[in-house]
């Protein structure tokens, strides 16, 4: 499917949508779609999304969107629910009626901590997991002019006297979670900076110096890395971005680092698939099986499709699916890593207020 | 002859600070629970507001006391202030119509609440317009279904909005 | 960079865009776009990013020049149109629109709507020229800008628009003082930014992002101005019952801009500088420039009840921060903004990377996005003075008819944004508050500043203070930092002293709080 027919069909079905909509009045009145396979013709998914508008994940989604329709054979509905940091819609999703027609993409990470934080009751492995997206792995940086100093290598990290600044938004993140288990467990000296609405903020701050480490996914940074104002020094995982960047330089993962210091490389890994858990659609839980099946099928088809790779690659959003049983799997590898390091991370989130 | 105040004289706006008061000094007590870092700033804050409102409701409290301090509160309704209010010499309103103001309100809230937008709407608009704004019939039946022609395929048809359809059809109808 | 600059407007206005067979020139898209950002910015609660973000699929098959005019002009329409409903009927179509309330609605009310509404488009055109003529004149000074700015500069910008509530609160101290304290306490309501502690959310998930400006605003402007109405005598908004009684002029209101013409060049420049810094946002800007006229004029007791520098000060902020807001995007690939945070989506996806390479060898496609963005705000003015005579009706229409149309619209507009009905619920709450607030003689205006400021205000002086106890921040080594401490003692100063005077000056003896 191209990208021209694709956009030349959602174009004709806002139009015919509206013209339907006017003549049939009522919310039951849908825009026609080609033969359902996952649910009887003419059916309107609801694609829960806990944030904004404007941020990353409604862009996956709208790009996700056509593709969808076409594997599943029903309308996708794209709704945002943002709030709470993603909890009010990751609440709605967990609570809808599962009966697959409210599906959704949630951040895992952020559900994880809100889990060991307390704050929900329940967990992302109890969700219905139709497949994941693509993983949040992460990389840590230094700002230019810390590395202008002398702190250019995570061997150089390691030896500081003095606790490095490491910027950070806030507890509720993966980021922070990955930037505190790992540093006490690589044994990295640093002192928190919190209070940075994004990571727009804390990037800026370590280009000016103000900070000297941040943590976040590729894709965030992959900007001012290329424009010199960050310099990646390790990646929170065992998988290598395609990008120029890491085949000019070797950056090594934390997994190695952690052979290099003798810390536990498992508990290392574990830390690091807490924070690279990724951006995973679900369902809520008690969806039946066969509808299950369907779904998660046809998430993988969509998502493999060559011409949604291209889309994505092109918005540097990249696509990286597995499909609903490497998914869980992962998923409940994190959450036990989760509950392993909740002490450390309380620790540290204690440390922020006081 | 110079007047002579009461003391002591409780009006609704003596009331109105008293419970701007007691809010405050809610919101100074639940921040005692919260950490060091995340209390210090909202109880400064606090005391600083609660100093000033506990001077404001002894002004507002005693009329003698404000003549005093050359305050213009007289327990009247409507006095202009530099922030702008009501400068064109409204008056103060009318008693009956702010509480059928209110009633109107309380009433869209609750239509929203319990049968969603797309029910509440259509028929506030008609009964508002109907008894209020004395409209026939007819007219305001066209208002309201030109209302909710509007909403549906401005938010639910283009902008794909799911507007809330109340928690009676919601619970009962499963949406 | 002139070359670069005459290339882009070569394609502007000279090129074409193939859409399948379908040939269109270039200059016809950032006029669509206008019309769609318009659109969107005249209704509460939804702005350009709901637009933009619907569009996004549908641009996949387009080229790279029509999707950046198309999302530059989207991104600019939708900044004056909310000042229209602002001027009218007091909701603000997007929330940098809610300082125009302050002034606009009460000049509408004494049947002035077509002066306000001049002075806003001649301010808005005028204002985005300005932050467009500045953002190219700093392209090459983009860079250090942005990073001179760290929390101790915001901080200070905090406390700028914090000592307004001073002012306008002269006559009512007291109160005014109080309402900013409410104001402050509420903004601390939700996750603390620095600790991640809950603060004051009643154990909801609803309040733990805080009070939301958008059921603030129509809360506090619509709901409250439309109970007024309902509750008072009042006929209509402007007093009048035929369009043929309102007063003032669409000419008396362009004209007032060239009369104040320091304040509308002083306000284009907080606007631009502001809208530059990710992290401060337009709400801000648009209150701290309306607090800058109110503290720098020397007559300022008419401000809040019908001042045309109460119109002209937000608006011209408002437009020219638009071109401001540009700089982190093209700088950095930061978007400082939802609505910058889109337009870069729509560069992305093209393959148009920010930062260096645009900078550089792209750089006439910098220019074509800033040229979308002249266009659609001078547009919107064009389009604004075209309507008046029509849209000034609004004022003379009966109360009872237009105040249940204006309900529908905040409570639809509350409930767009987050498609929360909790959001719909507090507009209802601060609807009334603010009404009491005005019965009882309170500053709505200084509750609403400290609420937009309080979490600037707090989490930056945290930071600050943190970053000097890492030995990160020297504050006598911050020049724009002494420079915004400065600036902000004399705008305390100054009025007090003005005021004191003119009563020597007038010889007579008015009580502190006595300005009644």
């Amino acid at each position: 499917m191209t990208k021209k027919s694709i956009s030349r069909r959602v174009f004709l079905e806002k139009v015919g949508g509206a013209v339907a909509g006017f003549a049939l009045l009522g919310p039951w009145a849908g825009r026609v779609v080609a033969a359902g396979t996952c649910f009887p013709s003419g059916t309107t998914v609801r694609w829960i999304v806990p944030f904004s508008a404007g941020g990353g994940y409604t862009l996956y989604s709208r790009i996700l969107e056509p593709f969808l329709e076409d594997a599943v054979g029903a309308e996708i509905v794209v709704e945002n629910h943002p709030g709470a940091g993603g909890a009010t819609g990751s609440t709605k999703l967990f609570k809808a009626t599962p009966n697959g027609r409210t599906i959704g993409i949630v951040n895992a990470g952020g559900i994880l901590m809100s889990g060991i934080a307390g704050e929900v009751d329940f967990t992302i492995e109890r969700y219905t997991i139709l497949g994941r997206v693509v993983d949040t792995r992460q990389v840590i940086c230094v700002g230019k002019p810390t590395f202008d100093k002398g702190i250019r290598t995570i061997e150089d990290v390691l030896q500081v006297k003095e606790p490095l600044i490491w910027g950070v938004t806030g507890p509720g993140s993966n980021e922070f979670f990955g930037a505190a288990v790992l540093s006490h467990l690589l044994g990295i000296k640093r002192r928190f900076l919190s209070g940075y609405p994004g990571s727009t903020e804390y990037v800026l701050a370590a280009a000016k110096g103000e900070i000297d480490l941040v943590e976040s996914t590729f894709s965030s940074l992959i900007s001012p890395i290329e424009a010199g104002d960050l310099v990646p020094l390790a990646l929170v995982g065992p998988k290598v971005p395609e990008h120029a960047i890491f085949e000019k330089k070797r950056i090594p993962s934390v997994m190695e680092i952690a052979k290099m210091v003798g810390a536990n490389a498992s508990d290392v890994l574990g830390a690091a698939q807490v924070t690279a858990a990724g951006r995973v659609v679900v369902g809520p839980p008690g969806i039946p099986a066969d509808v299950t099946k369907c779904l998660s099928n046809g998430l993988y088809e969509a998502m493999t499709n060559p011409g949604l790779k291209a889309i994505a690659d092109g918005a540097r959003r990249p696509i990286d699916p597995i499909g609903a049983e490497e998914a869980r799997r992962a998923l409940l590898e994190a959450a036990v890593s989760a509950k392993k390091f909740k002490k450390i991370w309380q620790q540290a989130v204690k440390e922020l207020g006081t | 002859m110079e007047t002579r105040y009461p003391l002591i004289q409780i009006t609704g706006r003596s009331l109105f600070s008293f419970l701007a008061l007691l809010f405050v000094l809610l919101l100074l007590w639940l921040s005692t629970g919260y950490p060091p870092r995340a209390r210090y700033v909202p109880q400064l804050v606090a005391y600083f507001t609660i100093i000033c409102l506990l001077l404001q409701v002894i002004l507002d409290s005693s009329p003698r006391l404000s003549a005093l301090y050359g305050s213009v509160e007289r327990a009247e309704l409507f006095k202009s202030e530099p922030a702008g209010e009501n400068q064109s010499g409204d008056g103060p309103p009318d008693l009956r119509q702010e509480i059928t103001a209110y009633l109107w309100l309380a009433g869209l809230l609750a239509g929203l609440v319990l049968f969603g937008f797309l029910i509440s709407i259509p028929c506030y608009i008609l009964f508002y317009l109907r008894t209020q704004a004395r409209l026939p019939w007819l007219n305001a039946t066209l208002y309201g279904i030109g209302t909710f022609l509007f909403t549906y395929l401005l938010f639910v048809t283009l902008f794909e909005i799911r507007l809330y359809p109340g928690f009676l059809l919601e619970t009962l109808l499963d949406f | 960079m002139f070359d670069s600059f005459l290339e882009s407007t070569g394609i502007l206005f000279l090129g074409s865009s193939l859409f399948g067979p379908v040939s269109i020139p270039n200059i016809a898209i950032p006029i669509i776009g206008t019309l769609i950002g318009m659109f969107f910015g005249i209704l509460p609660g939804v702005s350009g990013v709901t637009g933009m973000a619907l569009l996004i699929p549908f641009t996949f098959s387009w080229t790279l020049i029509p999707t950046i005019l198309l999302f530059g002009s989207i991104y600019g329409g939708g900044t004056y149109c909310g000042s229209i409903t602002a001027i009218l009927i007091n909701i603000p179509g997007t929330a940098p629109n809610a300082a125009t309330c302050l002034d606009g609605y009460p000049m509408a009310r004494m049947g002035e709507a077509k002066t306000a509404l001049g002075a806003s488009a001649a301010a808005s055109a005028m204002g985005a020229a300005f932050g467009v003529f500045v953002l190219i004149a700093m392209l090459p000074v983009m860079r250090a800008t942005v990073l001179a700015f760290g929390p101790a500069e915001f901080f200070m910008l905090a406390v700028l628009g914090l000592t307004v509530i001073a002012v306008v609160s002269e006559g009512n101290l007291i109160k005014g003082m109080a309402a900013g304290g409410v104001g402050l306490l509420l903004a601390f309501i939700g996750r603390d930014p620095v600790t991640g502690a809950l603060r004051f959310t009643f154990g909801t998930l609803y309040l733990q992002d805080g009070i939301r400006l958008v059921p603030l605003f129509l809360g506090m402007f619509a709901v409250t101005e439309m109970i007024n109405l309902a509750a008072s005598r009042r006929k209509t908004i402007s007093g009048r019952e035929h369009v043929e009684e309102l007063t003032g002029s669409l000419w008396e209101g362009v004209l007032s801009v060239f009369r104040y013409f320091g304040l509308f060049i002083r306000s284009s420049i907080l606007g631009t500088v502001i809208g530059m810094i990710p992290g401060i946002g337009g709400t801000v800007a648009s209150f701290v420039a309306y607090g800058h006229a109110v503290q720098s004029t020397k007559d300022n007791q008419r401000f809040g009840k019908g001042d045309i520098r109460g119109v002209i000060a937000p608006e011209a902020c408002n437009d020219a921060k638009d071109g401001g807001s540009l700089v982190p995007v093209l700088a950095f690939g930061i978007p400082g903004s939802e609505g910058a945070a889109l337009v870069l989506v729509a560069m992305l996806l093209h393959g148009l990377i920010p930062g260096r390479e645009l900078m550089t060898t792209n750089l006439h496609l910098a220019f074509l996005l800033i040229w979308a963005l002249f266009i659609s705000n001078q547009l919107t003015s064009i389009i604004g003075v075209m309507i008046i005579n029509q849209v000034v009706r609004f004022t003379v229409i009966r109360t009872q008819l237009l105040v249940p149309f204006i309900f529908i619209l905040a409570v639809v507009g509350a409930y767009a944004e987050r498609t929360a009905m909790g959001d719909v619920l507090l507009t209802f709450v601060f609807g009334v508050l603010g009404y009491l607030m005005k019965k009882h003689a309170y500053p709505r205006v200084s509750l609403v500043i400290a609420l937009i400021l309080g979490e600037l205000f707090e989490v930056n002086f945290r930071q600050a203070m943190r970053l000097h106890e890492f030995g990160r921040l020297d504050f006598f080594d911050r020049p724009i930092f002494l420079g915004l401490v400065l600036f902000t003692l004399l705008s305390v100063v100054y009025p007090f002293y003005q005021s004191l005077r003119a009563r020597k000056g007038i010889g007579v003896k008015q009580s502190p709080a006595g300005k009644m």
